[in-house]
Parts: structure tokens; sequence; C-alpha cells
């Protein structure tokens, strides 16, 4: 069975402070300085599918597994680390650097539709939010473009008795729903606490990944041109930075004991009664 | 402009929703022509609906029979859309808006939006506020096409009531759906009952600052204590060390409880969006420059641990000094 | 006769209090261990004999007190403050050891800004000390990356280094005077003058004793003038350690005193993610501080030094300096590590040696072969590298890394298999090229079967130590001395 991975590397926010929150004229925020990190969930997807193909091989035929992701070379080294990781294929789908792909799902979406359609994968995999966006759509928007069933929120994933079938647990309102489903299919997956981490490579696998290639594919071979990647379905006007921060009182006290007192007196007194 | 709002009336946070999407409304339901309610049921038709805050021309009952197929209403909607053509169509902040808000517009040509915090019509175009970059950022876009599919961002909790509308025009609609061939078998694993961590008005964050599942556990007793609902940030859920009902943030809930207390929380946009409507925040740290006091009233720098222990020392003995004068025992288990 | 568990406790809790006295099972079995055994503890097995109570002190006096009675009743004791020890340092080894746990004797006594000194008893957090100083303008200069948990006593126990060292020095180099306690009761202090000349410099029994000889209760360190405006970060990218080396030698002996100075090699600078913007290269890095026109001058001369090498490349400071300002490790950092440990079963450790200049390459070089040659389970190792961080006049550090999958074996197995094994073989290859085994972590229990090797002749000297101040052998046993 051949499974695609769609991910995406951000910038790992976390290390930013309040104030390096700033973008140029063209509304770029600059976070060249600090270091980029799978976005969670796609992390989550790539790790679940790699489980999934361990229970696969065990009983079905081949298993081909590819990562996708639609980046600069920035991507590559992350590329290079999921062959290390068991990944066979791992393809960058490159665009002309000076468009702005931020808030652009569908032509996301049409790039990586295009290269599955090509490629003939069975299953695809994408996590359900995050990037500079936080569009939240690509998944959607993949399904929609196979015409593909597509489930959301996708806990985990395993094996069902029918090669053609997997079965999909997912989060819905109030439940959790438990689904055998008929492949194709999109799967977009949310918090998973069955693998919330890739798992690192060996300086074996690492090795040998060295001597892998990548795959790079323009758009241009996907059979879109740098027109069709412009963003006609909406235009960004402008960015806001957050409201100016409360002025936080700091409470002082040698002890945890003579804080949480002054605590309580000051402030928690009157809001508990 | 004609305006629908779209949503399921056996969800179960249906009330919650329409609080979100009659926010919205506020700012824009002047520039509508109509509004329409489009309300996916079940089994049962409804007998009530939720209050909405802007006055309605119409409201669709539509039977849905497979209601965990998205494919199942977004057949129905793209009937329905040929039928009686809308320009704004409003949906649920939930997975399941978005995923009809997006699929929908791509099946019409028209542009989605999640997360939308607000909306405006300017000479005709729909301009949109939204989250960008992780919560840090807002963004303005304009949309380019219509119809536009629009799911609205989370609210801290506030449902809106329940009432009857005899007096409106009222449709119902039942159209063949095809089942959806490619689901072979369901099972539904129901959640544990809701917490009322959404509309508590005391609430305790951890985050991992808490260090461990067993100081964690310490924490939930703590809030147990002080009468406080327990929340808790992405690691915390993630190691396991609470359940996933108690996420707060971009991808959990969002809440705005009169107090809310964040314990070793270091205060991303992604989290911080969870709480920042609260009454009054205190934030405790050991770290003085962690992000979370930015938007905390109050600041202890200090261990999360050491200072909660103190804390629920003092409110016990606050308690113990209120109840001796009132002469009886208030119960405050919850 | 020796006396009962439930006797040693009955005993400390009339010493000083019972309310003092913890006994409860599982704060004893955390206190059984350190970092050490973070694998096995992780998976909830403990191997350490569990201590018979934990002493939470709260005065010299009691320190003294407690002391005296173990002594007398020779029962080992296990001196403790943050806990952060990585060695072993913190093992309860013997039977019905105590814990003593300072981490409540927590008072910033004194900012002396005259005299530029700063005194706080052994159980302040280091971290807490440089906010208060810093709020002043001051600043310890010691930042050791367990700055947010370690306190003062273990910081000097240890002969912990931070990561400002080359301008600063290591914590020998900042300690003026000091108040600790010896195995029978006697309370000794050493008072503060800048300098002087009356016999040996007795700071250097206490100053590294890692417990075995005596129980720290009160440091007092010199403090700085703090201009974190006018920190600049420098950075190169280089294709070899070799370089690097060469690089960092001219830097000090030209008589730059930055105050970070470090150098990664290609490997372990990935766990980093230097491989985002320096792939397959090692890193060079320098922060220059202190007045302006010293920081000035420092970053200029030692830019100037590096340009001279063609093969460096110059790495956005920015993304150096981001980086580090995440490198400190915070309770939330360490569970992060407990959590990866225990879903991956996944864990890495590091070992650090020093060598003159003229062996620290071959150090490198010996070492990282050895391991990929000899090391049986090579297979399992995720990650093995190393990084120079603190240099002086005549040398450097190496902080050998190396993380591993953890295969096929129980979790109480893990620490042979792996760690005890990896360090052992770079222990020796360091002391084999004429360099010390152990550059700021402390010997603690586990590197004790070199202790010998390491001083050679000079271990008279450190055994009279032991002999003299704590002949009954009741100070943390088998640590720094391997036991006989
Ligand atoms: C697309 C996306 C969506 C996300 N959605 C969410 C979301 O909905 N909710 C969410 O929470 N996260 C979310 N995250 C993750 C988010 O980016 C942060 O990683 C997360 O919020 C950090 O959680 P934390 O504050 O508990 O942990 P940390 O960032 O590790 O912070 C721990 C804090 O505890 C402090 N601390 C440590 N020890 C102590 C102590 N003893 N006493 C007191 N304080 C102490 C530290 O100083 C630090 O500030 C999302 C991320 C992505 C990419
Ligand atoms: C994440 C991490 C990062 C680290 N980074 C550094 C670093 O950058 N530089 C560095 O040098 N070290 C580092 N260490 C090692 C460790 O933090 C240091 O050795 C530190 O000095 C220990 O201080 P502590 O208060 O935690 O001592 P403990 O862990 O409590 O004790 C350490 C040793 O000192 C003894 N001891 C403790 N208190 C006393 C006392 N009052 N009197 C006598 N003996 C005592 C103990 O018996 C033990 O042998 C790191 C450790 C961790 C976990």
């Amino acid at each position: 069975m051949k499974i695609a991975v769609c991910f995406k590397i951000i910038a790992d926010y976390d290390r930013l402070s309040g104030k390096d929150w700033e973008w140029d004229e063209c509304r770029f925020v600059d976070m060249s300085f600090v270091r980029r990190v799978f976005n969670c969930f796609d992390e989550s997807a790539l790790e679940t599918v790699l489980k999934l193909s361990r229970q696969l091989e065990n009983v079905s035929d081949t298993v081909e597994l590819t990562a996708l992701t639609v980046d600069d070379e920035q991507g590559d080294l992350f590329l290079k680390h999921l062959m290390a990781v068991g990944y066979d294929h791992a393809v960058r789908i490159c665009c002309n650097n000076r468009l702005d792909l931020r808030f652009n799902p569908l032509v996301i979406s049409h790039l990586i539709s295009r290269y599955i359609k090509q490629e003939g994968q069975k299953l695809v995999v994408l996590g359900m939010q995050g990037g500079e966006g936080d569009n939240g759509q690509t998944g959607f928007l993949v399904a929609e473009q196979l015409g593909w069933p597509c489930i959301r929120e996708v806990i985990d994933v395993v094996r069902a008795e029918s090669p053609d079938c997997l079965k999909v647990f997912s989060r819905i309102d109030g439940a959790i729903l438990k689904q055998t489903i008929k492949l194709p299919m999109v799967l977009i997956m949310g918090h998973s606490l069955n693998s919330p981490y890739l798992r690192v490579p060996t300086l074996r696998q690492k090795l040998n990944a060295k001597k892998k290639q990548l795959t790079i594919v323009s758009n241009i071979e996907l059979g879109l041109d740098n027109d069709a990647l412009l963003n006609k379905d909406k235009t960004l006007m402008d960015l806001y930075g957050q409201k100016p921060g409360k002025s936080c009182v700091f409470l002082e006290g040698k002890t945890a004991q003579e804080q949480a007192q002054r605590l309580y007196d000051q402030y928690l007194k009157e809001r508990l009664s | 402009m004609k305006a629908a709002l779209v949503l399921s009336f056996d969800t179960t946070s249906l009330q919650q929703q329409v609080h979100e999407i009659n926010l919205m409304l506020n700012n824009i339901s002047t520039g509508f022509s109509s509004v329409e309610l489009w309300l996916f049921y079940k089994d049962r038709k409804p007998e009530f609906f939720p209050e909405i805050s802007c006055p309605l021309s119409d409201i669709k009952l539509i039977k849905v029979d497979n209601a965990h197929s998205p494919e199942s209403y977004l057949q129905l909607l793209v009937h329905l859309m040929g039928q009686y053509p809308i320009d704004l169509l409003m949906f649920s902040s939930d997975g399941s808006g978005e995923e009809l808000a997006t699929r929908l517009a791509y099946r019409l040509n028209g542009s989605s939006c999640l997360k939308v915090e607000d909306c405006s019509l300017t000479s005709a175009k729909l301009e949109i506020i939204k989250p960008v970059y992780g919560n840090n950022l807002t963004a303005r876009f304009v949309l380019e096409s219509s119809p536009y599919c629009l799911s609205v961002a989370k609210q801290p909790c506030s449902p809106v009531k329940m009432t009857q509308m005899e007096f409106l025009k009222m449709e119902t609609i039942t159209l063949d759906q095809t089942q959806p061939w490619w689901v072979k078998e369901t099972l539904t694993i129901l959640d544990p009952p809701k917490t009322g961590l959404s509309d508590a008005d005391l609430v305790l964050v951890v985050g991992q600052g808490a260090k461990n599942k067993e100081t964690v556990d310490i924490l939930k007793g703590i809030a147990n204590t002080i009468g406080a609902q327990f929340g808790a940030s992405r690691p915390v859920v993630m190691n396991a060390w609470a359940d996933m009902n108690r996420l707060i943030g971009a991808s959990g809930l969002i809440i705005s409880p009169k107090l809310c207390i964040a314990a070793g929380v270091s205060g991303t946009g992604v989290f911080s969006v969870g709480i920042k409507s609260s009454g009054f925040i205190v934030a405790i740290n050991i770290d003085s420059k962690a992000r979370i006091f930015q938007i905390a009233d109050v600041g202890i720098v200090g261990d999360v641990q050491a200072v909660l222990s103190e804390l629920e020392k003092v409110i016990l003995v606050e308690k113990d000094k209120k109840d001796s004068s009132h002469g009886f025992i208030e119960d405050r288990t919850q | 006769m020796t006396l009962t568990r439930e006797a040693i406790v009955e005993h400390l809790k009339n010493i000083v209090g019972k309310e003092r006295v913890i006994t409860d099972e599982q704060v004893l079995k955390e206190n059984s261990h350190d970092r050490y055994k973070k694998f096995e503890t992780i998976f909830g097995v403990y191997t350490t004999p569990i201590p018979a109570a934990v002493v939470k002190l709260a005065d010299t006096n009691q320190v003294s007190d407690v002391l005296k009675f173990l002594n007398e009743n020779k029962i080992n004791s296990v001196a403790k403050t943050g806990g952060t020890a990585t060695e072993g340092g913190l093992e309860t080894i013997v039977e019905n050891s105590v814990v003593l746990d300072g981490s409540q004797m927590n008072q910033i006594i004194k900012i002396d800004e005259t005299n530029m000194l700063a005194t706080a008893q052994c159980g302040v957090n280091l971290g807490e000390l440089e906010d208060r100083l810093r709020e002043q303008g001051f600043t310890t200069g010691h930042s050791p990356q367990s700055k947010p948990l370690a306190h003062m006593g273990g910081l000097v126990a240890t002969r912990s280094i931070g990561q400002f060292s080359t301008l600063y020095g290591a914590i020998e180099d900042m300690v003026i005077g000091l108040e600790a306690v010896f195995p029978n009761g006697e309370i000794t202090r050493i008072k503060n003058v800048p300098r002087r000349s009356c016999g040996p410099d007795i700071r250097h029994v206490i100053i590294g004793n890692e417990g075995a000889l005596c129980y720290i209760t009160e440091v007092t360190v010199k403090i700085y003038k703090y201009f974190p405006e006018n920190n600049e970060f420098l950075a190169w990218a280089l294709d070899d350690m070799t370089t690097g080396f060469k690089i960092l030698r001219e830097v000090m002996v030209e008589g730059y005193r930055p105050s970070v100075a470090r150098l990664y090699d290609a490997e372990d600078g990935t766990q980093h993610s230097f491989d985002q913007f320096a792939e397959d290269k090692c890193v060079l890095m320098f922060m220059a501080e202190g007045n302006e026109h010293l920081a000035r001058a420092t970053a200029q001369g030692i830019a100037q030094i590096v340009e001279k090498y063609d093969e460096c490349r110059k790495i956005d400071s920015r993304l150096i300096e981001n980086w580090f300002n995440h490198l400190n490790w915070g309770p939330e950092k360490i569970a992060e590590e407990r959590e990866l440990i225990r879903k991956n079963l996944h864990i890495g450790f590091t070992t650090e040696v020093s060598g003159n200049w003229d062996c620290i390459n071959t150090i490198y070089e010996n070492a990282i072969k050895r391991i990929r040659e000899e090391y049986p389970h090579i297979e399992d190792l995720t990650m093995l590298g190393g990084h120079s961080s603190h240099s002086y006049q005549t040398g450097t550090n190496l902080y050998f890394v190396y993380d591993y999958d953890v295969k096929d074996c129980k979790p109480e197995e893990e620490i042979n298999k792996y760690h005890i094994a990896l360090n052992a073989l770079i222990v020796e290859e360091t002391l084999k090229a004429g360099g010390s085994m152990v550059h700021h972590h402390g010997i603690g229990k586990y590197r004790t079967p070199w202790t010998k090797q390491e001083h050679g002749s000079a271990y008279y000297i450190l055994k009279g130590l032991k002999d003299q101040f704590d002949p009954n052998g009741i100070m943390n046993t088998g640590t720094i001395y391997p036991v006989e």
C-alpha cells in the first residue's frame, strides 16, 4: 500500500518573545533566527503512520511511505530525517519563493492532490492545524480535490481485517468514533496520545539516509504555473499584534506562605466569597 | 446580502455555538437583507430553538440520515444552495462547522475562512478578522468570491436560551441521501460526562511546570478543595497527566472564569487565547520573565506546588473561620 | 552496636523535631538516587537501598547535631540541596543512610555592594540569587544550565561551572568564604578576604568535596556589575574540530575573555538544530560581555582571529542568541525529558572531561573512534558527538554527548549496558592522553574506579583529607573515594 503524510515545518513560536512579533512591509514576520520544528499535529501524523506501516507489513504486501512537504530548501533537512526514521520517499514540492502561500490552503492542497494523483497513494494523512496561516483547511481541501472521504480529528489508525480497509479512531462531538473505512481516504490528525512524538533515528539509519535522494518537484512539473498559485480566494489587508499586556502586579514575599497569604488577602478574598 | 446560519440541532454545544454566532451577527446583521437558520436534525424534529440575536426570515429544518457523515451534510447543502442561493453562510466553531464551511465553499467556488472573530461588509466586500501565527497575531482579509462560508471562532462559554418560535416561517426538508458506502462499520464510545470546566467561576490551569503526574494529581486535589475546576496545557494532557477534556487553548477550550489561576504555564499565544478573557488572572511561574505574566493581573514568582499548597491552607483556614461563624458547614465539593 | 532503622529515625526526630524527619516511602525512594539512574527510576525501579530518613535541616546547629549523632553511630550520610547531581553523588548505597537535605536553609543572608559580596545559605537556589542580584544591577557570573534548579551548597560541593566561565571563572574562582560542618559536629567558618598568604588555601578542602568530607552550610561569592545590554554574540560554521580547537586556543592565548566560548561538532550541533544553518559543520560561538569598551574590544578581537581562517563561515548571531536564551533547564524540561524517555525508550547521557591544548583533539578523536569501533551496542546509538564549552589559557573541556534507544534490556540493566560502558571508554581515552576524567560534574560514585589513576601520586593528599576529616567514613560513602 502506498501512503503519503503531508507535513509542515514551522518556526518554534514557543521560542519567540512578545517583542519578536513584528512584520515587514509585505507583512512577513522575520523568524529566521528561531529553530524550526515539525508542526505538532504533523509530527503525530508522521509517527502514527510509521506505527501503522509496521502493522501492515506484518500482514499485507509492501508498504511504501512518502513524506511530503511544500517548502523551500529549508525543508530538506527534515525530509532527510524522515528518510532516516523509515519513510521510503521524501518529497518536497517547491514553488517560486516570492509567492505568499501562507494563507492559501487551496493552492497547497492543489499541489498535494496533484502529486497524489500522479503517484497513486491510497491514504493521505495530514495534521489538523498549524503554521503561519492557522488555516486548518488543507486536509479538507485535499479530500475534496481527490474526491475521497475524509475523517477529521483522528486520534489513531490501525489495521483492519480486510486489507482494503483501515480502522480509524476520531474525536467527534461528545464521543470517540471508531470506524472501519474502505480506502482511499484522507485522515486529519488531531491530538494523538499514542504518538505525540516522532521517533529518533539511530546513527546507522542517519548514515544510510544520507545516501538516499530527495525528490524535488516544482509546481510547473505538477501542471500549475505561477499564476495558478496566486491567492484568488482572499487578500490579506493587514496584521495586528497582541493588545498591550496588562500591567501585572508581582506579589513579593519571602516564602510561598507569605505570597499565598498576600494573594488571598489582597485579591482572592473578595473574589472567592 | 442574504445570510444563513448552518447548525446541527443534535450537537451537545448548540447553545454555545449560537452564542458565538450571535457575537458575529452583532456587527454585521444590519447589512443582510435576510437571515435564515438552516438546522440539521437526526431523529426528532426540533421544537425549541436557540435564541438568535437578529430577526430570522426563515427556518429550514433539514433531516440528515447519517449524522456522522460529513458527505451527507454536504450533499444536502449543495442541493439547498441550488434551490435557495445564499451569499454568506455561517458555520459553528467546532470541527464539523470547519469541515462543512471549507468543503462547501470548494464545491460552490466560494471563499471560506475558519476561526473568524469578526466580519463586516465594506463596499460590498466581506472583510473578516481571524487569528494567525499561533494566535500571536490577528489578520484582516477580504474574501473574494461568494458564497462566503465562515466558521466562527470559539468563545468563552455563554450558552443562549432555547425558546419556541411558532410565529416563524418554518420548512422541513427531507431529501434522499446516498449512504457513505466507504464506511463499513461504526462504533461510538461516549465521552465521560462534561466537566463543568467551560463555565466554572474559578479555574486552576496547570502547565508543564507541574513536573509530573504525581504533582498534577496533588494540584487536582488542591483545585478540588478550593472549589476550582481543573484545566491543563497541551503538554500536560499529551503526557496523560490530565484528561483531554481538560485542555485549554486554541485547540482545546476557551474559558473565561471570574478568576483563573494559571500555574506553571509559559503563556504562548495558542495557550493564552484560552484564558485571556477571564475576569481576573493570577499567574504563578518560577520564571519572572515568562510570557504568561503579560496577560496576568497578579503574578507570583515561585514554585507551583509550594505556592498552591500554601494557598490551599490559607483558604481552608478562612473557610473554617467562616463556617464556624455561620454555624454550619458549607458543601463545596463538586 | 549499629542502630536499627527505627531507632535512627527516633533519634533524628529528637534532634530536629519530628516534622523535619521524612519517612514517606515514595519520598525515600526519590531520595535514594539522582539523575544517574534516571532511566530505571522513571520506570519505577529503585535498585539502590532506600535511606532510613530524609532530614530537612533548618540551620547550622541542626547540621552539627545531626552529623555528630551520625558520626558517633557510624551511620552514612548523604548531603543534598538542589538534587540535580548527575554522577550518583546522591545515591544512598549504604543501608539505612540518612539524607541531609539543606534545601530549606534558603536565606540570602547579605548582598554587600561595597565589598561586592553575596552571602547565601546552602539551600538558596542560584536562579533566585541571580534574580535578586540582577534587580540591583549585579551578577554572580555563575550560570550552569541547571541554574533554575541547583542550590549554592551543591554547586560548591561539586566544583560546578557555568556557561560564562571563560570570563567569570568556575565556582572555585567565585567563592570567597564559607561555613561548613564536619562529621564530628565542628562548625568552621572561613572568613571573607580578598586574598591572603596564610598557609594553604583551605577553601579548597571544602569546594568540591561532594559531601564526602563536610557539609557546606553557607557560601559567600563575589559579585560583578551586570551589563547585559552590551552582550554580543558571534558565531561561525567550520569543517572540523581541529581548526575549532586551534581558534579557541588562539583566542585564549591572545588574552581575550569572552564569557562564552563554545565549539560543537556536527553531531552534537544537530540536537540543538544547528544543522538548520550549518549542516554537517562544526559551530564555533562566542559571547562578548562586560562594560561597553571591553565587550566591543573582545568581539572585534575575536572576529579578527576567526576571520583569518578561510574555512569559517559567519552565522547570523541572532540564531545563536535565541538558542542560548533557551538553553537552561527548568523543571519543565526535566518533565519533558521524562516523558520522552518513557514513551520512546530513548535517553541521553554525557561525560565531561578536560585536557590541555596539546591533547584535547586526540582525546576527542580517540574517544569517538573507540566507541564507534569497540562499543558492542553501537547500533542502538542515535547520537554520538561532543562540544567544548569552557576554555582556559592552557586547555579546554570536552563534553561528550550520546543518546540511545534502550533495547532488549530491563530498566535496571540500562545503565550498565549503555552509559557505564560508554563512559568508561571516554574516561580511559582521556586519562591515556593525559587529560582529566571529570571536568565539572564531580566524581560521584561511578568514576571512582579511576580516582587513583586520575590523581597519581597526589592521591596521598586526597586520601589524607578523608582520613583526617571523616575517619569513620560516614560522609557520602563511595563518593570521590572508591569503596575499599
Ligand atoms: C498548532 C498548535 C496548537 C496548539 N494548541 C495548544 C493549545 O490549545 N493549548 C496549549 O496549551 N498548547 C497548545 N499548543 C502548544 C503550545 O505551543 C505550547 O507548547 C504549550 O502551550 C506549552 O505548555 P506549557 O506552558 O505547559 O509548557 P512550557 O512551555 O514548558 O512551560 C512551562 C512553564 O512552567 C514554568 N515552571 C517550571 N517549573 C515551575 C515550577 N516549579 N513552578 C512554577 N512554574 C514553573 C516554566 O518557567 C515555564 O514557563 C499548540 C501548539 C501548536 C503548534
Ligand atoms: C539539566 C542539568 C544541567 C546541568 N548543567 C550543569 C552545568 O552547566 N555546570 C555544572 O557544573 N553542572 C551542571 N549540572 C550538574 C549539577 O547541576 C551540578 O553538579 C550542581 O552543582 C548540583 O547542585 P545541587 O544543588 O543540585 O546539588 P545536589 O544534586 O543536591 O548535590 C550534588 C552533590 O553535592 C553534594 N552536596 C549537596 N549539598 C551539599 C552540601 N550542602 N554540603 C556538601 N555536599 C553537598 C551531594 O552529596 C552531591 O554529591 C547539570 C545538571 C542538570 C540536571
